[in-house]
Order: structure tokens, then sequence, then C-alpha cells
């Protein structure tokens, strides 16, 4: 492919414009180079968004196993004395962002209670139900660190979470 | 493609074309060798040290601690003492706990059904108070426990008015009537019920 | 860029390496996400919050260490009251000095406390002497043991020694009966039988059968020991020598039927009856609303006893905190 330096032959004779010849080229390459780039950032993307969900999962479940413990801790004390325990809480540090992304927790009543994750950068929701015999209060927080605790003030107990 | 008739530059463009060709080439190699480091053996991965593993075993432990305290097993287990060899009883060799075997009582079953037959190795340990603080006898021995080794406990009360058990499994002298050399566990304080607060501690592994 | 003009051929060039440059930045990010992925495998088999299930199991070891204290200290005959709580006091003292040693070995602050004022006063009714049967002091078969009264008993624990000879066979017209006795409706009654059956399969056994309004008789057997000479019957406890009886407590069917002593009855007086056909030693404690003066002549003279106590228990660790009353009842029959 290297031409001969004596090679008197000029572009020209080519009958291809140096302008189109350069769009061409430079269009053509530019596209399926960024063809692949969009493609590359798509497959990141999607990536991303699963292990998302299923690292909200895994806090979920974790938050979810919390409260189910306080509520243990409250029905013993309820069976027995017939009244709530003056105190009970467990506390516990998650990571801050999951994959580059912020989330918040949220508690939902129902039946059952769900404890519900949403991720802002890529949208995500996770729902992880929970057995408990407490009521539990609605309430949401941002992700890290994550206490959960028995409310008697009011009338009934409650379970609440809340960023320690 | 170059297209013939170009000048002399076309050479050094070369140079840099194939300099620029080659940067491309390692820098996509050292971004792909990077991420795939990334890669690594997780704690789920196959193994006998698994996490899993870790955790049902230490489930298991606890069960079979918590059955022994409820019925009265792991008392029997705690006073199966040999008041005048000093140790405990049907003890093989010189030592004054249970090698490589468990102990002929209902808590020596117990662990022997749970465990032995799933290949896990166990080591039982009695904590007790002395004036001195916290002192251990051990009660089982089977070895040298693995990096992987799971601990479960129970603490029970022991009271003036329990019995030391013998070989047979019946019933002999009370606590408060032994000397102080006749038993491995002092009584922590005279004037009152209670003998003393004992941890029974199960540390056991996988072999 | 190289001058667009005259030498093309270099564009191609750049353009391939900034696009490399691009896709290691790519390759880059993947490799973030990829370890995102493997931090939550990493997570998820974290086991939960160290201490958060330690709470509540040690509150049942305090509860079962306190109450083995209270037996102890309730089954020493002739102690009045005061002396009683005097030797609880010290005693929970020194349970929740010993466990919160324990415990801290283990990273964790635990601490037990009585009020002697946080306690419900009872009655203590027992025989001690093993080779008598269960007749009252005036050798009387059938007599009553309380007076009738809506109260709760706990702690009904009978040692039967010799068994083979002194309970009534099987089949036998006059077992030795307990019996929890609505006096005001006159069939209403919880009744317990025990009998001996020299004819099971596997050798002797022991037979105790339960009836109450609510349900049909049920039974359970047990198999006795050769020469062990003394049965254990948990009869609030429900278990034979330390193994459950399913008629004293519970039954397997789709209500789950309950069996527990004085299931059925609200108003009850305990009575004996064939006392005759049994011998060993019994005992058990009744609340402050129980009471014998109209009752018949016992052996022992009832002592006064704690009924049950209930102590304040903390547990802390940096990361769960559970504090709560524990009421120690022990051998309570479930409500």
């Amino acid at each position: 492919m290297s031409p001969s330096l004596f090679d008197r032959s000029r572009p020209t004779d080519r009958s291809v414009s140096v302008a189109l010849g350069y769009v061409l080229v430079l269009g053509i390459s530019t596209i399926l180079i960024s063809g692949l780039l969009i493609a590359g950032g798509n497959f990141v993307e999607d990536n991303r968004e699963r292990v998302i969900d299923s690292e909200m999962k895994v806090i979920g479940n974790h938050i979810a196993g919390n409260m189910e413990q306080v509520d243990r801790m409250v029905t013993a004390s309820e069976d027995n004395m017939g009244d709530g325990p003056e105190r009970a809480h467990i506390n516990q540090s998650f990571q801050r962002l999951v994959t580059g992304s912020s989330y918040t927790v949220q508690v939902v009543d129902g039946d059952p209670p769900q404890v519900v994750l949403r991720s802002s950068d890529p949208e995500v929701t996770v729902h992880v139900n929970m057995t408990v015999q407490t009521d539990v209060e609605e309430r949401t927080v941002s992700g890290g660190k994550i206490s959960v605790y028995y409310d008697d003030s009011g009338s009934d107990g409650k379970l609440v979470i809340t960023s320690a | 493609m170059v297209t013939s008739g170009e000048n002399a530059a076309g050479d050094t463009r070369g140079q840099a074309l194939t300099l620029e060709a080659l940067t491309a080439a390692i820098l996509i190699l050292a971004a792909i060798g990077f991420a795939l480091q990334m890669t690594a053996v997780t704690p789920l991965s196959a193994s006998t040290s698994s996490q899993h593993v870790e955790n049902q075993l230490q489930s298991s432990s606890q069960g079979v601690l918590g059955s022994a305290a409820d019925s009265g097993a792991l008392h029997e287990a705690v006073l199966f003492w040999n008041t005048t060899e000093q140790e405990f009883h049907n003890v093989s060799g010189d030592e004054q706990f249970y090698r490589s075997g468990a102990p002929s009582n209902d808590f020596g079953n117990a662990t022997d059904q749970v465990f032995s037959d799933r290949n896990v190795a166990y080591n039982v340990f009695v904590h007790y108070q002395t004036e001195d603080g916290v002192e251990t006898q051990q009660m089982v021995r089977q070895g040298e426990p693995s990096d992987h080794a799971v601990s479960a406990s129970r603490t029970i009360e022991l009271t003036d008015d329990h019995r030391i058990v013998k070989k047979d499994g019946s019933l002999n002298q009370t606590l408060s009537e032994l000397d102080d050399d006749e038993f491995y566990i002092p009584q922590q304080d005279e004037d009152n019920a209670h003998y003393n607060l004992v941890r029974v501690e199960v540390v056991a592994w996988r072999i | 860029m190289a001058n667009l003009g005259s030498n093309r051929r270099s564009d191609r060039g750049q353009i391939i390496l900034v696009a490399a440059f691009l896709l290691a930045v790519t390759f880059v990010v993947l490799a973030l996400v990829v370890n995102s992925a493997i931090f939550t495998e990493n997570l998820a088999t974290r086991d939960d919050v160290a201490g958060s299930h330690d709470a509540l199991d040690h509150r049942a070891e305090v509860q079962a260490s306190v109450g083995t204290a209270l037996t102890s200290i309730n089954n020493e005959n002739g102690t009045d009251l005061s002396d009683k709580k005097g030797n609880l006091s010290k005693s929970i003292d020194n349970i929740s000095q010993a466990g919160g040693l324990h415990q801290s070995t283990q990273g964790r602050l635990v601490d037990v406390n009585w009020d002697s004022s946080d306690s419900e006063e009872g009655v203590r009714i027992y025989q001690n002497n093993a080779s008598r049967n269960f007749s009252s002091d005036s050798r009387d078969d059938d007599w009553v043991l309380t007076d009738s009264g809506n109260f709760d008993v706990r702690n009904f624990q009978m040692n039967i020694t010799e068994p083979e000879e002194e309970l009534f066979p099987l089949g036998g017209s006059e077992p030795f009966r307990l019996v929890a006795n609505d006096t005001s409706d006159g069939d209403i009654e919880w009744n317990m039988t025990v009998e001996y059956d020299g004819s099971l399969p596997t050798g002797e056994g022991l037979v105790v059968n339960v009836d109450h309004p609510n349900h049909d008789e049920v039974s359970c057997t047990h198999e006795l020991e050769d020469d062990a000479g003394f049965v254990l019957l948990d009869v609030t406890g429900a278990s034979i020598d330390g193994e459950s009886c399913h008629a004293l407590s519970q039954l397997q069917d789709e209500d789950g039927t309950p069996m527990w002593f004085g299931e059925g009855v609200d108003e009850y007086q305990i009575e004996f009856q064939n006392a005759d056909s049994i011998q060993g030693t019994y005992s058990f404690v009744g609340d402050d609303s129980m009471s014998t003066t109209g009752a018949d002549d016992h052996p022992e003279d009832p002592d006064e006893a704690i009924y049950s106590v209930t102590v304040d228990y903390e547990f802390y660790t940096s990361q769960v905190a559970y504090e709560t009353d524990i009421r120690v009842a022990p051998g309570e029959v479930p409500s």
C-alpha cells in the first residue's frame, strides 16, 4: 500500500473530491465507533440497573430482618408482661450509595407490610415483604445508617425506622 | 489506502500513525486487563469454609445447646463429675476431659447425633466464675479448631441444691455438701441459694 | 487533528485512538459495576447485626436462671417469706454480676435488677417424705388440699417412688387421681390419673390419663427404665422423666386443644383421690388467691412462698438495645 514516492499521480486523478472523501471516511468511522460506544454504554447501564436491583434487595432484606427481630423482642415482652419493652432498637450501617446512586428506604403498612427501596439515578424500585405483629409506622428515610426502634409513646406501640 | 503520489510527509506520518494505533491498542488491553482483575472469589464460592456452611453450623450448635438446656441435659452434663478422681465420668486417658468421643450422657448423645454424623468436630468448654474472674474447664477436646470454626454458648444457673450426677445417671450429694476440692466449680457465695453461673460453649468446625 | 486537506489518513488514526480511550473508560465503569455486584454478594452472606438475636436469647437464659434460683429458694422448708426474699435478692445480684461478666467477654453490657417489692406472694404445698403415700395427715385417701377459688398453680411436681409396687395397675378401679374440681357445678372437673402398665411390649410403663370438660380423655405412656426406683412427673411442665407428655400440654390436632392443668375449669379446689395408690413426694406453688383454711390437714404445713418475681433486664451492645421487664414464674401453665 505504500505509494512510491516518485509516483506523480495526484489525488485528483481519482475523480473524487477531497471534501467528499473526507466526509465519507471521517463520517463512516465516526458513526461506526460511536455505534460501538452507544452499545457499550447501554450494556453498562443495563448491568448497572441489575446490580442496583440486587443490592437493594439485599439491603431491603437486612432491614426487614431487623424489623422482624425488633418485633420479636416486642412480642416476647408483650406475651410475658402484657406490655411492650421500655426500649428495643437495632442499628445497622449500610452503604450510602448503590453503584453510584443514592437511594431511599420507605416502610409501607399493608397486608403484608413492606420495605420499599427506590434508587434515584437509574430509577429502580424493590419491594420486600415482612411479617410483623406490631404496627409499623410509615416513613421514608435515605439510605445509610438505619435504626429500627420500638416507639410506645402513642397509644399502641409501633416499629419505626429512622436514619441513625 | 495512501494514495500514490503523496509527498514525503506520508513517511513520518506513517510512524505517528503506527504509534497512535499502538497506543490505542495498549490502552484497550490495559483496560481489559484491569477489568478482568475485578472478578474475585466471593464468600459464597463453594468450599469447606463457605459462609453458608458457617452460618448453618452456628444455628445447629445453638439448637443443640438450647434443647439440652431445656430438657435438663446441660445441667446433667456439667454435673457429670467424678469427685474422687477429679475428672468427668468415663473419661479415657489421663486428662479430665473427653477426647475424640462424646460424654456418655444425654448431652453427649445429642451432640454426637448432630455433629459426628456430619463430619463436624467440636470442643466443649465450661466457663465458670471464681474469685479471680472467669475460668475454663474443658469438657470435650476433639482437636484444634480450623480458621472457620463457629462458637455457640448457653448460660445456666447452678444452685446449692443441685446434685452431682453419678456414672449411672443417678444423683449424689448436693453441691453445698461438697468440699472445695471435690468439684471443679467453686461456690461463689455461701449465704444464698446461688452456687455459680456457668456458660457452656461449643466450638464446632467442619473437617 | 492533522491537516485535513492533505493527509486524510491521519484522521482515522486519531479517531481510533479516541474510540479506544472511550472504550477503556467504559471498561473501567463496568469494572466498578462488577465490583458493586461482588460487594453485594458479600453483603448478602453476612449474618444479622451482632447481638440482635442474643438480646432475645439471653432474655430466655436470664428467665431460666432466675427461675432456677427461685425454685431452689422456695423448696427450702421452714423459711419465712422475708428470708426467702432476702435470699433471692442476693442470688439475683450474683446472677446479674456473673452474667454480666460472661457477657462482657462477648462485648455486651447486661444487667439484671430486682426490686423485692416486685413479686407475687404465694403458698407452697408439699410433701417431702418419699416413702409415704399421698394421703392427708389423718390418713384420708380422698381429701381436699385447698379451698375453692380462682387461683393459679405452678411447678406442680411429683416424684413417684417404687412405681411398680405402689401405683395401681392399668384397668384397675381405683388409680390415683389428681382433681381440679369446680364445686359449683357438679361434674365439671379437670382430672389426671396415674397408672402402672406392666404389659407394654418394650417393658413396663407409666400411663397418665387426662380428662377435662372440653375434650375427651387423652393418655400418654412413658416407659420406665429398669430399676429406676422413681419417676419424676411434672404436671404443669407436661413431662415425665424429662420426656414431654402431650396429654398434659397440648394436642397436635387442628385446634391445638390445650390439656394443661386446670383447663376447662375457672374456679376449683385441688383434691387427691385414692391417695394410697401412689407414693412419693409432691410440691406445688399457688398464688395468693389460693388458701388452705378450709382444707383437710396437710402432712406438712404449707409454707409461705414466692409465686413470681418481675426483674428488670437490660441488654446493650454498640448497635442493639433491649430493656424490658421479665416476669419469672417457673413451671407456670401457659394461659
